[in-house]
């Protein structure tokens, strides 16, 4: 009676070295993909299912007889099961608000980053890339678009040689003259759709960024307003302070080109 | 009367409180403790398997496979899958009265967990070495913090089984090396290394599946 009382209690030394043995033949079998990986004959892959099974197999076993869970209360048994059926419930949860079990509709593998970012268009790369820098660090050296286009006339002071200004310097470039200007929003045009279009479309209806054609001017609609939007950028929008990459000349004629898309005449 | 003997027994509740749901307390309160780390460790899991591919923003290597160490870390894994066989067989014979033995897998269950950090150090220093940083992308931050608090976990374990062993050998404390803190101990450990099974699989594993 005491005797198969203790031997109910504490299993035997052998008992717990057999089931040392079996966690032991379950992780060899689990590293088999890794001696693949190493390039030993005997390697071979193996479905995700049989890992996670494997895994769960050695989980319950230490849990059952080296916490003595299967001999022990069964309150022990209701307690720790309860926690844990919690933190699975809690993962999958989580697992999906963040879409882990996403497929594409049409069946085909869920792609990684690199794919996605393959299929973007080099001007949006780009502006992703922009928007990147904006929650990550300072923007990197900014490519110079030099746009030749126009050059003549559109210098408003007409000191050609300066080096360019100091950005919160008082710009250089009369922008509100430039309004109306043919040769300044054909120029502007060339400048919007090489950066702009990616968040406000190639017809300037908006998408990411709002639509710059309609009525509707969330800072103002005077080519003034305008240009200081896009020298200034907007805090806590992907707008950020697009005058070191598209340059002064480049802003000022963005800005005359916005401007003649009627919406705020 | 009534009055007075219901004083006594009150006196007694508090001197000597029944076991709660006719267990040791101190079992029932570790177990309590283990079911809200299933939460904790539940929602570390959860993150790093939620952010998993996810890293648009900061999609920026290193990435998981060309940083892992496989090799090493199945090592590690086998040596913290050992040290759940030492533990029992220490706690065998604690329950057996056999203190020499008992001092004996203790101590060995504690090498085997200083190896186990020992691997992660040097995991965590390669790893870093090769661009993986704390804060650097996504996956750097989840991978680090998952498997930085189950090392954390590990340590206090190692700190909590050496003090057993060293109780065990001053006359005035080694009653407190009994059965039932050796098991607690144990129930501890054996889930650091239940923890530890399901990272290996999910963090590590499951990268190579094709």
């Amino acid at each position: 009676m005491s005797a198969h009382d203790a031997a109910h209690d504490h299993p035997s030394i052998r008992f717990y070295l057999g089931i040392g043995t079996v966690l032991t033949v379950a992780t060899f079998i689990e590293v088999l993909p890794l001696f693949k990986v190493m390039g030993l004959s005997f390697g071979m892959d193996l479905p995700a299912w049989l890992l996670i099974g494997l895994s769960a197999m050695k989980f319950v076993l230490v849990v059952l007889f080296f916490m003595h869970l299967q001999f022990d209360d069964k309150n022990y048994r209701r307690l720790f099961f309860g926690g844990l059926l919690l933190a699975m419930a809690m993962t999958g949860a989580l697992m999906t608000l963040f879409g882990w079990f996403w497929r594409p509709a049409d069946g085909s593998g869920a792609r990684t980053v690199a794919e996605i970012m393959a299929d973007i268009p080099r001007t949006e790369q780009e502006t992703a890339l922009i928007i990147m820098d904006l929650y990550g660090k300072k923007p990197s050296a900014a490519p110079a678009h030099g746009h030749g286009t126009g050059d003549d006339g559109d210098h408003g002071a007409g000191d050609g040689g300066e080096p360019p200004p100091e950005p919160d310097a008082a710009p250089a470039i009369d922008v509100a003259s430039m309004a109306g200007d043919q040769a300044a929003i054909d120029a502007g045009a060339g400048v919007f759709a090489a950066n702009c279009v990616a968040c406000h479309a190639a017809d300037a209806s908006g998408g990411i960024g709002p639509n710059l054609k309609d009525s509707t001017w969330i800072h103002g609609g005077k080519v003034t307003e305008i240009h200081h939007v896009i020298t200034h950028g907007v805090a806590g929008t992907a707008m950020i302070n697009w005058a070191p990459i598209v340059g002064d000349e480049g802003a000022a004629q963005v800005a005359a080109y916005v401007h003649s898309l009627g919406g705020g005449q | 009367m009534a009055t007075h003997e219901a004083a006594a027994a009150d006196a007694s509740y508090h001197a000597h409180p029944p076991p709660s749901l006719n267990v040791p307390q101190l079992k029932l309160a570790f177990w309590t403790f283990l079911a809200s780390e299933c939460m904790f460790f539940g929602s570390l899991i959860a993150s790093y398997m939620s952010y998993q591919g996810k890293d648009v923003l900061y999609s920026q290597p290193p990435y998981p496979v060309e940083t892992f160490d496989v090799v090493v870390t199945s090592i590690s894994t086998f040596d913290l899958l050992m040290s759940s066989v030492t533990m029992v067989l220490a706690l065998a014979a604690c329950q057996a009265g056999n203190v020499q033995r008992m001092r004996f897998w203790l101590g060995m269950t504690a090498l085997l967990g200083i190896i186990f950090v020992s691997f992660q150090g040097y995991e965590f220093t390669h790893f870093y070495l090769s661009g993986l940083t704390l804060q650097g992308n996504l996956f750097g931050s989840t991978f680090y913090v998952l498997t930085g608090l189950h090392g954390t976990h590990v340590t206090i374990g190692v700190f909590w089984l050496l003090t057993l062993t060293v109780l065990s050998f001053i006359p005035e404390h080694a009653h407190k090396v009994n059965p039932l803190t050796v098991e607690v101990a144990g129930l501890y450990w054996h889930f650091v290394d239940i923890v530890w099974i399901l990272i290996f699989t999910l963090v590590y594993l499951l990268e190579y599946v094709p």
